[in-house]
């Protein structure tokens, strides 16, 4: 009779973090606790006090006049030493790491000080004397595609950098047939994550061999490690770039922190010392990086019955003064999924990308997201109301059926599974719907605003690394390398006295990697996830990792998870093999469990993980390992198959597609235009959920950044393009006392294109809750234009008032 | 981000202190730090010598008497908070201190610190515009009580010579019959208000007999709505209180407070602040 031996099952549980003991005690090496080079120079950097000008002098002889200076380098003595950073629009901007003639924005670098320590480099970049000629500004960008705009860069004819349309289905006949047509603008803000931690670099370059050793708090993707040793002008595998063992948060932000790698090696090639640098909180929301402004017109089409026929998008993306790799990927990593969760054929887009004298753009949680389902699920609210229906009763109408899984977007995007219906009427019963709407009656009758606000978004996740190339025509993707990777390295060695290392290149920032993938190979190994060590960490000279490696589009429970899996898998299989001999089974019998290989119907007979390998490392010829040329050490790689976008631009952007129902009841108050959040109900369904703990954590901080972008955060610029928002007094990211009181349930319909069903789901909050918070506030004040933030002064700006 | 190079001192005595102040005219006194950090830190201060007066003893304690809670300067707020005395005997500080920064700022910011720094937009030198309250000062020669008005010149400016310590701060304790209120309107929990409003009453059968209010953010210094206060006393109806407290001032705007917009919270804070006090 055959014998269960009982095997916990670690993927699915709720496994507090592995992570959190190390942090609580204090004992995290961020950036600015490791000190690889001890006697590595501070860099203090001089930044433009202009959106625009030209740098006439700078004369640094009083700074280096300063006690304890070691050097200044000035912007064209960097240009002398980097090339321009490559990107994907064949446009000739010419951006470097710092300025050489000309500054495009305020806080862009200019000089470079370095010095014994941080406040001696400050006090002389002080004493530089730099001598602007202010040239005309375009300080947004509405103004700054303007034909008659002063154009930033020379070599261009146009701020608008970028301008592609694309039409999917037959838009034009959709309109033609439309009972109705809802046309409105929006503006999405710039908004910004604010990790804890600012970024960090220490750079050495070394004049023997021409090769630079870095350290940084960077985040991936590792796309931008090439670009970053294209500017340096180095072979790539001459740029070994590693990170610290934690990272206090990034959210997307750290990704452009390659730009002051470079900035610090060059420093350190003109300086002839390795340069170390810590951003301080001012620099920070000054001059690292934001979400992009968008400006977007739609239209949607609809049938007399509320069905949405086609959609038009007319996108502009403000992306800063460069476009800064991964720009314009702001624009693309939704492509595929414009139309959301609505069943619509016909699209028609056009997108435009714009450079403005304000700081250069990048990854932000949600990335792209935020700036596409604001407008269309404000078009959607507004388009219930012109038809005469309940807008839940017109989503409804539109979403797409679980039946039409996997379905092919219009755009490209093959939504993989999902059952958005069940979610939604989940989301009703976890909200208390009906309580809702009868509070909300009550409330308005004695002359209270209280409004409902709705959203649905589908969130997508692992981003195909071919979507940026639809920034290209289908002509000019042709000349170059098809684009379509999405893949992890993942190493793992079952140790001589057992235990297991895995190793990958994810650069986690407090989400949680350790513990998944501790669990996931506990689980392929019958082993406990304590037994597992796990090194996340970035090292391009050692380390695994892969051009799509990093920590962006929420790909690590979709694709890192699923390498994981595979090695783990495929050092089981190894394990086995070498022990069914010693077992007396066959090799696919054995049982993995409890630290040991089990025959799988006689429980007398196992043999440990520690002896087994142990008797391969110290024995090889007597256990038979001998024979196995890969032994118990291997590295995987894995990758989700996506193809690169087709020659009608269709291109399916992500791996997997979670989606997302959330239904908020907010209270203005009608005296000083407080937005209060009574209630938010959210609904995921992001496939197989592999910690519900962490799960949760990822949905309430996705859900906190997108309070934050809906009622408080905005960074604001003057006409002269200064930054008006330049500290945390002004720059209001929410706190505890800020989250509303949430209620949150997980759905979970496996991803098939997942081995372990699970998708992303850390930035879908972050799109939504804009979208929903909007709509609530429209609803509570019986208005269409509700602009982002929803911040008290315009809030209560918006409030309709009897005439005086 | 770092402080400019400057001198610190850590003098024994209040008499110290002001020797030191008195030589170094480019001197600032440093009390729990929570504001004069951030403008060291961004260079917006440049004082050529810190002068910290946590070496001082005598400095903090809360000495609640029948006419006043006095409060030595360098009691932290948090401190004034957890004391249940102090608070019964001025309730307006348990309305208020909870909007001062956040629970760890409080923890070492200081009361003395908080009225000296004279921000406008600060909780605690609007309570004492509020109260009529007083603040002690030692300097070279005598200590000398300095009431509240008059106490706040303007931005970050207070009556305070450049060699004077504030040594303690007195709430005046307010006969049974007063009730409080205390309204602000801020971005987040903790954040600078973009208005507030304080207020005392004199509550006798339902009528407001005595009142004081004083508004915060809107102004270069916190400002006692004296308009306002007669025509409460004078049986105004709350409609046109709050018409007259808007018409009294003119605030200043930003960004995220737009003149206009401080305005109308005056009024509806003003109307809130009456209501309650007429309602407890």
């Amino acid at each position: 009779m055959a014998i269960t031996i009982s095997t916990p099952t670690w993927v699915g549980s709720a496994l507090p973090r592995v992570e959190d003991e190390t942090l609580l005690r204090g004992l995290g090496w961020f950036m600015d606790d490791i000190d690889p080079l001890p006697h590595a120079g501070h860099a203090a950097i001089v930044r433009s006090p202009f959106a625009h000008a030209r740098i006439v002098s700078i004369d640094a002889s009083e700074a280096l006049a300063v006690e304890g200076v070691i050097g200044v380098v000035t912007g064209a003595e960097i240009a002398a030493v980097t090339a321009p950073f490559p990107s994907v629009l064949d446009v000739p901007i010419d951006y470097r790491p710092a300025a050489a003639d000309v500054v495009r924005f305020v806080g862009e670098p200019v000089a470079v000080v370095v010095a014994r320590d941080r406040y001696v480099a400050e006090d002389a970049a002080e004493r530089i004397r730099v001598e602007y000629e202010p040239l005309a500004v375009v300080a947004d960008p509405a103004s700054a595609a303007d034909p008659a705009a002063v154009v930033l860069h020379a070599g261009t004819t146009s701020n608008v950098v970028s301008d592609r349309s694309f039409c999917y289905g037959d838009p034009a006949a959709a309109f033609r047939d439309a009972a109705l047509i809802v046309r409105r603008s929006f503006r999405h803000p710039r908004s910004s994550a604010t990790p804890v931690e600012c970024y960090g670099v220490i750079a050495a370059w070394n004049a023997a061999t021409g090769g630079v050793d870095a350290w940084a708090n960077f985040q991936g993707p590792f796309t931008l490690h090439g670009v970053a040793a294209a500017s340096l002008g180095i072979p790539a595998a001459q740029l070994r770039l590693r990170t610290p063992l934690q990272s206090g948060g990034s959210y997307g932000i750290k990704a452009a922190v390659y730009v002051y790698v470079v900035l610090l090696a060059a420093v350190s090639r003109l300086l002839g010392v390795p340069v170390r640098w810590t951003e301080d909180r001012g620099e920070h929301l000054l001059a690292s990086s934001s979400a992009t402004e968008r400006l977007t017109e739609v239209a949607a089409a609809f049938s007399a019955d509320g069905r949405l026929l086609g959609l038009e998008l007319d996108l502009l993306d403000d992306v800063g003064a460069y476009v800064r790799a991964p720009e314009p990927a702001t624009l693309y990593r939704m492509h595929g999924c414009l139309t959301g969760a609505y069943d619509v054929a016909n699209l028609a887009v056009r997108s435009r990308v714009v450079v403005t004298n304000r700081s250069p753009t990048g990854l932000n949680r949600g990335f792209g997201g935020p700036q596409l389902y604001y407008p269309l699920e404000r078009t959607m609210a507004i388009a219930a109301g012109e038809l005469g229906l309940d807008h839940l009763e017109l989503v409804r109408r539109n979403l797409v059926g679980a039946a039409q899984m996997p379905y092919h977007a219009a755009a490209g995007a093959i939504y993989d599974s999902g059952d958005y219906h069940r979610c939604v009427d989940e989301l009703l019963e976890v909200a208390d719907h009906d309580e809702l709407l009868a509070f909300r009656a009550e409330a308005r009758a004695t002359g209270r605003l209280v409004g409902l606000g709705l959203a649905v978004v589908v969130e997508p996740s692992v981003s195909n690394m071919g979507y940026i190339s639809l920034a290209q025509t289908a002509a000019e993707r042709a000349r170059g390398l098809p684009k379509s990777g999405n893949s992890e390295v993942v190493a793992i060695a079952l140790h001589p006295h057992g235990g297991v290392t895995v190793r990958f290149t994810s650069t986690p920032q407090g989400q949680g990697h350790a513990t998944v993938a501790a669990q996931i190979v506990a689980d392929a190994l019958g082993l406990q996830p304590q037994d597992v060590a796990v090194q996340a960490e970035a090292d391009t000279g050692g380390h695994p990792w892969a051009v799509s490696s990093g920590n962006y589009s929420s790909r690590f429970s979709g694709v890192v998870a699923s390498a994981i899996h595979q090695a783990a898998t495929l050092l089981a299989g190894r394990i086995r093999a070498l022990a069914a001999p010693q077992l007396g089974c066959a090799a696919d019998a054995v049982v993995l469990a409890g630290a040991a290989a089990r025959h799988p119907d006689d429980p007398d007979r196992s043999v440990s993980l520690r002896r087994l390998a142990g008797g391969a490392h110290w024995n090889p010829v007597g256990t038979g390992a001998a024979g196995d040329v890969n032994g118990l050490a291997l590295t995987a790689t894995y990758s989700i198959p996506l193809a690169e976008p087709d020659g009608d631009d269709r291109c399916n952007t992500s791996a997997a597609y979670g989606f997302i129902a959330d239904l908020a009841l907010v209270e203005v108050d009608r005296e000083t235009g407080v937005v209060q959040v009574l209630r938010y109900a959210t609904v995921h369904d992001a496939g197989r959920i592999l910690n519900p703990l962490i799960a949760n954590g990822q949905m309430l901080g996705g859900l906190a950044h997108g309070l934050g972008a809906a009622l408080l955060e905005e960074h604001r610029h003057d006409e002269d393009g200064n930054l008006l928002t330049a500290t945390f007094l002004d720059y209001t990211p929410p706190t505890a006392t800020e989250l509303p009181p949430i209620r949150h349930r997980a759905i979970e319909t496996p991803s098939p294109v997942t081995p372990l069903g699970a998708k992303g789901l850390g930035e879908g909050n972050t799109m939504s809750a804009p979208a929903c918070l909007a709509n609530a506030v429209a609803d509570a004040l019986g208005i269409d234009d509700v602009p982002l933030p929803l911040t008290p002064a315009r809030v209560w700006s918006l409030i309709p008032r009897e005439p005086a | 981000m770092k402080p400019a190079p400057l001198r610190y001192v850590r003098p024994q005595s209040v008499a110290e202190a002001c020797a030191a102040l008195h030589a170094e005219p480019e001197a600032k006194v440093i009390a729990g730090g929570q504001s004069l950090m951030p403008l060291l830190n961004f260079r917006l201060a440049v004082p050529e010598v810190l002068v910290d007066l946590a070496g001082i003893p005598g400095l903090r304690g809360i000495v609640v008497a029948e006419d006043s809670v006095e409060v030595g300067a360098m009691t932290t707020q948090r401190a004034l908070e957890r004391d249940a005395d102090a608070l019964a005997a001025c309730p307006l500080l348990a309305l208020a201190l909870p909007h001062v920064g956040h629970t760890t700022t409080r923890n070492r910011g200081t009361v003395g610190g908080s009225i000296a720094h004279a921000d406008a937009a600060a909780e605690l030198p609007c309570v004492l515009a509020c109260l009529d309250g007083s603040v002690i000062v030692a300097g070279q020669g005598a200590s000398r009580q300095q009431a509240a008005a008059g106490l706040f010149v303007t931005h970050l400016t207070s009556a305070l010579a450049a060699d004077e310590v504030l040594t303690a701060v007195r709430f005046p304790v307010l006969a049974d019959s007063w009730r409080f209120a205390f309204h602000e309107v801020t971005q987040r929990h903790g954040d600078y208000a973009m208005t507030m409003i304080a207020c005392a009453a004199d509550v006798v059968a339902g009528r407001i007999v005595e009142v004081r209010i004083a508004a915060g953010a809107i102004a270069d210094r916190p400002l006692r709505l004296t308009e306002a206060e007669q025509a409460v006393v004078a049986g105004v109806e709350l409609g046109e209180v709050r018409r007259i407290a808007e018409a009294s001032i003119e605030p200043s705007g930003s960004p995220h407070a737009p003149a206009a917009y401080r305005r109308a919270l005056v009024g509806a804070l003003v109307v809130r602040c009456l209501e309650q006090v007429l309602a407890a």
